[in-house]
């Protein structure tokens, strides 16, 4: 496995926390629209 | 016999749209995911190391993948727009405004990324080349779309505004694209072309393919969910 280095490293760390930070951010408003309209 | 006629305006209806969509978003985000895991492993474990660029290039599968999201999702945005100015649809102004986070965000990605390659490459982590400074009017664009669609209360009003910025805008995608070519920019070419084929390693190709399905299949599901979400809040809220 080749030894990254700590510009690919950063590259890495913001591009998963981005999406996983709107993946989370997508799935709770959906959650709390649907919960609503139950209610 | 009578044929049944294609009646594609059915789909115009959010609510028959909701039901497609639920339906095509699991695939996508199993798709997404398995490319990217696929896509990971071939750009940042087997591909090779670069004689010139050593590890930085890796870069290029973030890179290239979220840019050239970022520059079609703009265009979609402009393409649903003009079919909310000509047919009135509402759910085409919709999916509009459920793409501009995401084209948001990956032009964020595509800014940062080519930062984090500018610096080890070129010595710098910014330039007011044509190139860099087009994508950095993409994201205002981005970010002007989406102040403009919640400031506006009045939906017919919204979407007519956020249409016609969106039209405007798209001005600014071929000139991204072309700025390579028409001025002597420190941006590299393009390394994918119709003209000149492929110029990288075939493991390189693969991955950077692999990484673009995954960006696009992950950009369609988190669309589709984000206009699923604004139809609940227009018929149940």
């Amino acid at each position: 496995m080749p030894e990254l280095n700590h510009y690919v490293d950063a590259a890495l760390i913001i591009c998963t926390v981005c999406i996983a930070w709107e993946s989370v951010a997508v799935y709770l408003r959906a959650k709390s629209v649907r919960k609503n309209q139950k209610s | 016999m009578t044929q049944k006629k294609f009646n594609w305006r059915q789909w115009a209806s959010p609510i028959r749209f909701d039901i497609l969509a639920k339906r095509w978003i699991p695939w996508f985000f199993t798709i997404a995911i398995l490319s990217l895991i696929v896509g990971l492993y071939l750009g940042f474990v087997l591909a090779p190391t670069d004689a010139v660029q050593k590890e930085s290039y890796r870069i290029i599968f973030l890179h290239v993948p979220a840019s050239w999201v970022a520059m079609v999702v703009y265009l979609a945005m402009a393409f649903w727009s003009a079919v909310y100015l000509v047919w009135q649809t509402k759910l085409s102004a919709m999916l509009a405004q459920a793409m501009a986070p995401t084209g948001a965000l990956m032009t964020f990605l595509s800014l940062i990324t080519g930062a984090l390659w500018g610096k080890p490459t070129w010595g710098t982590y910014w330039v007011w080349d044509a190139r860099l400074s087009t994508m950095l009017l993409l994201f205002f664009l981005y970010l002007g779309f989406i102040a403009l669609s919640r400031s506006i209360r009045n939906e017919k009003r919204c979407f007519a505004a956020t249409s016609v910025l969106a039209l405007v805008g798209s001005v600014n995608v071929p000139i991204i694209y072309f700025s390579v070519m028409w001025w002597n920019t420190l941006h590299q070419g393009a390394s994918i072309s119709f003209k000149q084929g492929i110029q990288m390693q075939q493991i390189m190709f693969y991955a950077l393919l692999c990484m673009s399905i995954a960006a696009w299949c992950y950009s369609i599901a988190i669309t589709l969910v984000r206009v699923r979400t604004a139809i609940y809040c227009r018929t149940y809220i």
